[in-house]
């Protein structure tokens, strides 16, 4: 039996919950006021909104296929490119808000008073549509995040803004570790790390004046939906998203006494798998939530929230100065051109093969490398 | 039959590497060796923090090198630079000494003051071998 | 001939491009119906369709080997809620829960967060390609020009060029292209456009920077031949009478006025300066460079832009970084694709190999 996809009937585990929660309001920079966990279902991602931009009805079936059975195809796809396409640009740029195949003529909702009533009371569009008449909110709202409209299960992710990047950058120029940043603005551990790597980079081309395409990212990003730093309350996305081990895949039987608890510890031991709490990410968000349960005064939470992150940091740092001294070990000697590391090595454990027959030209051996440090 | 201390070329194509090895001289280069002390990487990675030189890495058993020298095994000129470079033998200069055998003087004088490693056990080292 | 192929218009065949074609395929595109067909024949056809898409410039062999049954997919956790039970709650009683009244329950499903689609994750392993990461990372635009930007060497990861397009991208791995490249790449036109219209500061900054920087390289090259050289008057008077040379012809106020065509062509004429075969490689050195200011993106780019969650992208660089790979989760998954589960549903089912 092939190992079947995961029932989309089950119920989900019940610790996941579809309301925003909000963390302790008192410490300010460990767990913001404004921290969320869960975001709320956009209006987006029901089915029945999913198409909510286009009221017009879509294409009948034989539209189509006069384009496919009609022997001059190119002519039909000409057509249509005069009547569709020019629609396809709907003009965005206050609001990033996408335009995702929008393949009907889009019916862009005017602000109040866009439009003149006629003597019977209609409203009549006005022929040329101004950009400051089009109520881009509420097409921000009705816009389906669904670039093909065959598949309602893609949505697109909004990215980050260049404000948002600099304020990542400059919370972790200022010292505050990875972790903390990430739970501060809402973004994921990796993506705060990358984003980051980027800023660096983009300030080493900034002191030795290479030119940056701002151009091309601000025409990009005028294009997609995009995460707008709120200095209140940064958001990008979930920030404890637990992979899925596929160790829970497959079924296992085991037989507990109905008396005895059983518990996320019990499971992943049986499983064989380290447990929920310390897999996830952001797993000292758990610890914080149960001081909070327990009813610890602020003042110690604070302080114990410091010495975790300090004990956090000192293991880090003792882990990477170790790693510093293993490959600055032995003699360094400079020459005009480079320098040679002198290392020391015992016979019996250095040196290449010997007796063992080279396969690296052999056919059906992959030459290309599968890392790059 | 004499014994040397040589490389031997290994990796592939255009990106060697190689094994110093302890060998008779008159066996294959990349025959089994009698010992293999060490590895050179001729290829210059770039360095870590991006504006210096360039590395090249040579992994080195001294004590095994020392031994062998101590029992006569004579280096090639490459393998000489490396074990100069550890401080094992004095840097053999080959121009310097052609060189001088012109009776260039101050070229003489001048090859005699450079040292690659001013450096106590450099010193030391070299002194055993030549008392070996 | 592969182009006749791809974007052909009497059978649509979505692909993964921005041509124009491709978008008139991708609107009339109707799924394949499972109607009137065997279960060998729904899961033969909505692998032919699938693969038309994903990676249709790979052999089967080579996908197949690529092809892993396991799916990655993620689910959001609660820390609240972790913190106050242990779990131990949801296999009370009987195995299933603790008993839960009717009413209780159905408003429990009613919040219930939409299922994980998995089958879409089917084609996850060619995620982890560079040519793919490159199109999806907004570089290039289509596929298979991502995959000549490889090919090409324009395309480095972690700094160190990589040749290999089939490269598999590890999680934290840094790759990046010339903006320069970039720009031509997703840009109106082909070619040099990019190049087109220049500003008139823009031409008296190229020239400039071709001036400085063709002095600073005869003095540095002259001082890392010879320190002789330097010294003597010689080369001294030769960089002065080129600088006095070139500053001469720039100062000519004749015609700026010249407006469009290559830019080699437009500098030429408008200033009557002649450009050295290198030109391009003194443009980053100057600070005031402006020849970005006039690029246009392709058309129909809108369509298209969007980055996947597993990237990191900054374009002001074009450098992007693989987070991690790519997962489902509640409701959405992270590949981009026009097909529904159930048609992925089948096409991983035809490569699970058990038909």
């Amino acid at each position: 039996m092939p190992p079947r996809l995961r029932p989309s009937g089950l119920p989900p585990p019940t610790n996941v919950i579809s309301e925003p929660f909000s963390s302790s309001p008192l410490l300010p920079y460990l767990l913001p006021l404004h921290h969320l966990y869960i975001t709320l279902p956009s209006s987006s991602s029901s089915p029945s909104s999913s198409r909510q931009f286009s009221t017009s009805t879509p294409t009948p079936a034989r539209v189509r296929t006069r384009f496919e059975k009609t022997p001059g195809t190119r002519n039909g796809f000409l057509d249509w490119l005069k009547k569709f396409a020019g629609r396809l640009n709907v003009p965005s740029p206050q609001n990033n808000i996408p335009v995702y195949m929008q393949y009907n003529k889009p019916p862009l909702p005017l602000l109040k008073g866009g439009g003149r009533p006629n003597a019977v009371g209609f409203v009549k569009r006005p022929r040329k549509m101004e950009p400051n008449l089009v109520d881009w909110e509420q097409v921000a709202k009705n816009a389906t995040m669904s670039p093909f409209p065959t598949n309602p299960t893609y949505k697109v992710h909004p990215a980050l803004s260049t404000e948002f990047r600099e304020q990542i950058y400059q919370r972790v120029r200022e010292g505050r570790s990875v972790r903390r940043v990430s739970a501060e603005v809402n973004c994921e551990l990796e993506r705060v790390a990358a984003v980051v790597r980027l800023k660096e980079i983009e300030r080493k081309w900034i002191e030795t004046n290479r030119p940056l395409a701002t151009v091309l990212q601000t025409r990009i990003h005028a294009m997609m939906p995009i995460s707008q730093w709120k200095p209140g309350q940064p958001h990008h996305e979930t920030i404890t998203d637990l992979r899925i081990h596929p160790a829970t895949n497959n079924q296992l039987f085991l037989s507990v006494p109905e008396s005895m608890p059983f518990n996320r510890q019990d499971a992943a031991k049986a499983l064989g798998i380290l447990p929920a709490d310390i897999r996830m990410p952001h797993s000292e968000l758990i610890g914080v939530e149960k001081m909070k349960l327990q009813r610890v005064p602020v003042e110690e939470m604070i302080a114990r929230e410091a010495q975790r992150e300090q004990d956090e940091i000192a293991a880090i740092n003792a882990k990477r100065e170790a790693v510093e001294k293993r490959r600055n070990a032995g003699k360094v000697v400079e020459t005009e051109r480079f320098r040679f590391r002198l290392r020391p090595a015992v016979v019996g454990q250095v040196g290449y093969r010997y007796g063992v027959p080279a396969e690296d030209r052999k056919r059906g051996i992959n030459k290309i490398p599968t890392r790059v440090d | 039959m004499v014994v040397r201390l040589r490389l031997a070329r290994f990796g592939a194509r255009n990106r060697p590497l190689y094994n110093i090895v302890v060998a008779q001289a008159r066996t294959a280069r990349n025959s089994k060796p009698m010992e293999v002390i060490g590895t050179y990487d001729p290829i210059p990675k770039p360095s870590h923090d991006g504006d210096g030189k360039p590395f090249k890495d040579i992994q080195l058993d001294v004590t095994r090198a020392k031994y062998w020298l101590g029992v006569g095994a004579q280096p090639s000129d490459p393998v000489w630079r490396l074990l100069a470079m550890f401080g094992l033998i004095e840097p053999q200069w080959k121009i310097a000494r052609i060189e001088a055998q012109r009776e260039d003087k101050a070229v003489y004088e001048k090859v005699q003051k450079v040292k690659i490693i001013p450096d106590a056990a450099a010193k030391q080292a070299s002194s055993t071998t030549a008392n070996s | 001939m592969a182009r006749a192929k791809l974007f052909a218009l009497k059978r649509p065949y979505p692909r993964q491009s921005w041509n124009k074609h491709n978008v008139y395929n991708i609107f009339r595109y109707r799924l394949p119906s499972t109607a009137g067909r065997t279960f060998f024949q729904q899961k033969f056809k909505a692998k032919q369709e699938t693969r038309r898409f994903h990676g249709e410039y790979l052999t089967e062999r080579k996908w197949n080997s690529m092809f892993r049954h396991t799916l990655r997919g993620v689910v959001r956790m609660n820390p609240a809620e972790m913190a106050a039970n242990d779990g131990s709650a949801a296999v009370a009683g009987r195995g299933s829960g603790v008993d839960v009244p009717t009413e209780v329950r159905r408003t429990v499903r009613r919040l219930h967060e939409p299922p994980i689609p998995f089958a879409q994750m089917a084609f996850a392993p060619l995620e982890r390609r560079l040519d793919t990461a490159v199109y999806r990372a907004l570089f290039a635009s289509s596929i298979r020009q991502a995959r000549m930007l490889c090919v090409h060497g324009k395309v480095a990861v972690n700094g160190v060029k990589m040749p290999h397009a089939g490269y598999m991208l590890n999680p934290g791995d840094m790759f990046s292209i010339d903006p320069m490249v970039v720009m031509k790449a997703i840009g109106q036109g082909a070619g040099s456009k990019v190049y087109t219209k220049l500003s008139d500061q823009a031409k008296s900054d190229l020239i400039t920077a071709i001036e400085t920087g063709q002095k600073e390289r005869k003095s540095s090259s002259y001082l890392k031949r010879d320190d002789k050289k330097v010294l003597s008057g010689n080369t001294k008077a030769e960089v002065e009478d080129n600088f006095v040379k070139t500053s001469s012809t720039t100062s000519n106020p004749e015609s700026s006025e010249k407006k469009e065509g290559d830019a080699e062509e437009a500098v030429e004429e408008s200033k009557g300066f002649k450009l050295p075969p290198d030109w391009r490689s003194y443009l980053p050195r100057h600070p005031r460079w402006k020849l970005y200011d006039t690029w246009q993106p392709r058309r129909f780019m809108n369509l298209f832009a969007f980055i996947p969650r597993y990237l990191e992208v900054n374009h002001n660089i074009c450098h992007a970084v693989y987070l991690r790979h790519p997962v489902a989760r509640s409701g959405s998954a992270e590949i981009p694709n026009p097909f529904n589960n159930e048609t992925m549903q089948l096409a991983y089912n035809w490569y699970l190999r058990r038909r």
